[in-house]
């Protein structure tokens, strides 16, 4: 099979290191992205201390050389903590993060390419984003109890309506190429187009999506564990630190505010990002 | 088209809310325990359980027990509390006015100081007030709801000591009640500052190069009249539409927030009777949330509707 037209391919026209150069915001987010991933990967080898051990000595420390962010209420080194947190934390985001995008975009695609479906499945996703998120992550947690899974459930069922509209917009300007109805011609399946020529030129727009939603998914994971709804207690995840150190916020409060800080760095660092893949990919969406 | 848009909001609101309903139902269902059992307490004779059966249905069918479960919620009867056998739309009113009360503070907070911060960030284009107010504004759209109300508690409310940071006083136009309320709403209205100031600097960027402000100009208003009168008039309509877009991030930031400052609203509810699986609450909580949210998107579109013209004959 032959191609008949080559779709476009957009070019990222922009030396990526002089990019970099000129944005220090952005080169300060992508530094502590990777120090956080290189961080949650290698944690049993990087943390100095084990993230579970308490100490009744060494009770909500303040930030020392021995313990470089201090210690928790319980005499748990927060450094370590955070190591294993942002692990769970960013394996919970991925998770729902793929869920909602995957289904999301097949949703958005089909709708988009086959006309006849198109209005009963945005009507669909219109009565999914009329559930607020926190709303779905109340509903799945009051269902299934506390705990990650429903955590992941709720974030990606909150991404499936937004990530769908996008996919379909996108779509829908791929369609009515010309180069469709010449595969079309030349008899490929519905699939195989989808597939091979409607998706790879929707992908720029999906991965803008995804990386601008990827932050806000870290927030609402994050409040939701902070309200007791993920994991229980002694796991380190960043929302349970934080609701954890509010028993000693009055006498200790970096004990709940340090977890809140990586937490925030997480999320700016992917909103920058997320902003600088959608100038690079996606001109056109620039506020 | 107004009308058009409010018919079909109101009408996808009815799969909505019997999708949440039927979820409440399914969640009843799934409890291993006999609710009967529950309500009578621990002292109940069998001829007294298999009464209450009886009054909820419990020996119905299923397609029966459901369509009384929505014949009791149309009654406004949501069944009662497990935990203090309190009834659930009673405890549910009263609860409403402290949400009611502590989002309206925190949109008088956020609205002005939004629409003036982006304002001025579009006035200094490219100056360093337009880069400092799209940084806050990041900041602010990247910090956690928690974070804000910790901080706010700590700083100001213990270590300085200055406002109380536990609860709710009395009405808010006494000082006890204020007091109260100025942490939660600040805290509350840190959710929507960032997206509001975004949009207006966009929007009234956008605006700037219409043909109406350059005729205003050569007419010779004033820049400060054509700014205000012309610009930043228009530039409110999608600032509208934003704060109903945003509405979703609010209310989980309220049910945080609420939680955080033990704040007695409807957010708290929530949380404490789905952590402590208090059925019959949580899922009157929930519906109640849904509910008010479907209706503050109708009354975002009529305001919207409101304020551009054009959206109305469209």
């Amino acid at each position: 099979m032959t191609e008949l037209v080559q779709p476009a391919r957009r070019v990222i026209d922009m030396p990526f290191l002089r990019t970099l150069a000129r944005d220090p915001m952005l080169l300060f987010s992508i530094l502590f992205l990777v120090a956080a991933i290189v961080g949650m990967v290698f944690a049993e080898w990087l943390a100095p201390y084990d993230p579970l051990r308490t100490s009744l000595r060494f009770r909500a420390r303040l930030p020392s050389a021995e313990f470089l962010l201090g210690t928790d209420e319980q005499g748990r080194d927060i450094l370590s903590r955070i190591l294993f947190g942002f692990r769970l934390t960013l394996l919970t985001s991925i998770a729902g993060l793929t869920i909602g995008v995957v289904t999301g975009s097949f949703i958005g695609l089909f709708a988009a390419y086959f006309r006849k479906i198109d209005m009963p499945l945005m009507r669909l996703i219109d009565i999914i984003l009329s559930f607020p998120s926190i709303l779905i992550g109340l509903g799945v947690a009051s269902a299934t109890g506390a705990g990650t899974l429903g955590i992941i459930l709720a974030l990606g069922i909150s991404t499936i309506g937004p990530c769908a509209r996008v996919a379909r917009s996108a779509a829908l300007g791929v369609v009515s190429m010309e180069y469709i109805s010449g595969a079309k011609m030349v008899g490929l399946g519905d699939l195989q187009i989808l597939a091979r020529y409607v998706l790879p030129n929707c992908i720029s727009s999906i991965i803008v999506y995804a990386t601008l939603r990827f932050g806000q998914l870290v927030l609402l994971g994050a409040s939701l564990s902070f309200l007791g709804l993920g994991v229980s207690p002694p796991t380190p995840e960043l929302g349970v630190m934080v609701s954890q150190g509010r028993s000693v916020l009055f006498t200790a409060p970096h004990v709940a505010i340090i977890p809140s800080v990586a937490i925030l760095l997480l999320v700016l660092s992917f909103n920058v990002i997320g902003d600088a893949v959608r100038d690079a990919l996606d001109p056109r969406m620039k506020v | 088209m107004l009308i058009r848009q409010l018919g079909y909001r109101l009408l996808i609101s009815i799969p909505v809310l019997l999708c949440v309903i039927a979820l409440g139902f399914v969640l009843m269902m799934m409890i291993p325990s006999d609710p009967a059992a529950i309500i009578a307490g621990d002292h109940a004779t069998p001829a007294a359980l298999e009464e209450i059966r009886e009054s909820l249905g419990l020996n119905k069918p299923m397609w029966v027990q459901f369509l009384l479960y929505i014949e009791r919620l149309l009654q406004g009867d949501m069944g009662k509390s497990f935990l203090n056998s309190s009834d659930v739309f009673s405890e549910l009113s009263r609860s409403m006015e402290p949400t009611a009360e502590l989002v309206i503070v925190a949109l008088l907070i956020a609205i002005p100081l939004g629409i003036g911060m982006g304002a001025a960030a579009a006035w200094s284009r490219g100056g360093f007030i337009d880069r400092l107010v799209m940084a806050l504004a990041a900041l602010g759209m990247s910090a956690p709801v928690f974070m804000t109300g910790l901080l706010l508690i700590s700083v100001v409310g213990v270590h300085l000591g200055w406002l109380p940071v536990q609860g709710r006083g009395g009405p808010v136009y006494t000082w006890d009640g204020l007091s109260h309320i100025i942490l939660p709403a600040i805290t509350v209205s840190f959710i929507v500052i960032g997206p509001i100031a975004r949009i207006t600097r966009t929007s009234m960027l956008a605006i700037i190069n219409e043909d109406f402000v350059r005729t205003a100009r050569a007419k010779g208003i004033g820049e400060r009249r054509v700014m205000i009168a012309h610009v930043l008039r228009n530039a409110l309509i999608p600032t509208v539409n934003v704060i109903g877009l945003q509405a979703g991030y609010l209310l989980g930031g309220v049910v945080v927030t609420e939680n955080i400052f033990a704040w007695p609203g409807i957010g708290r509810l929530a949380i404490i009777s789905i952590t402590t699986r208090d059925v019959p609450m949580a899922q009157g909580t929930i519906l109640f949330l849904a509910i008010s949210f479907v209706m503050l998107n109708i009354v975002v579109d009529l305001i919207g509707g409101y304020l551009d013209p054009r959206a109305q004959r469209l």
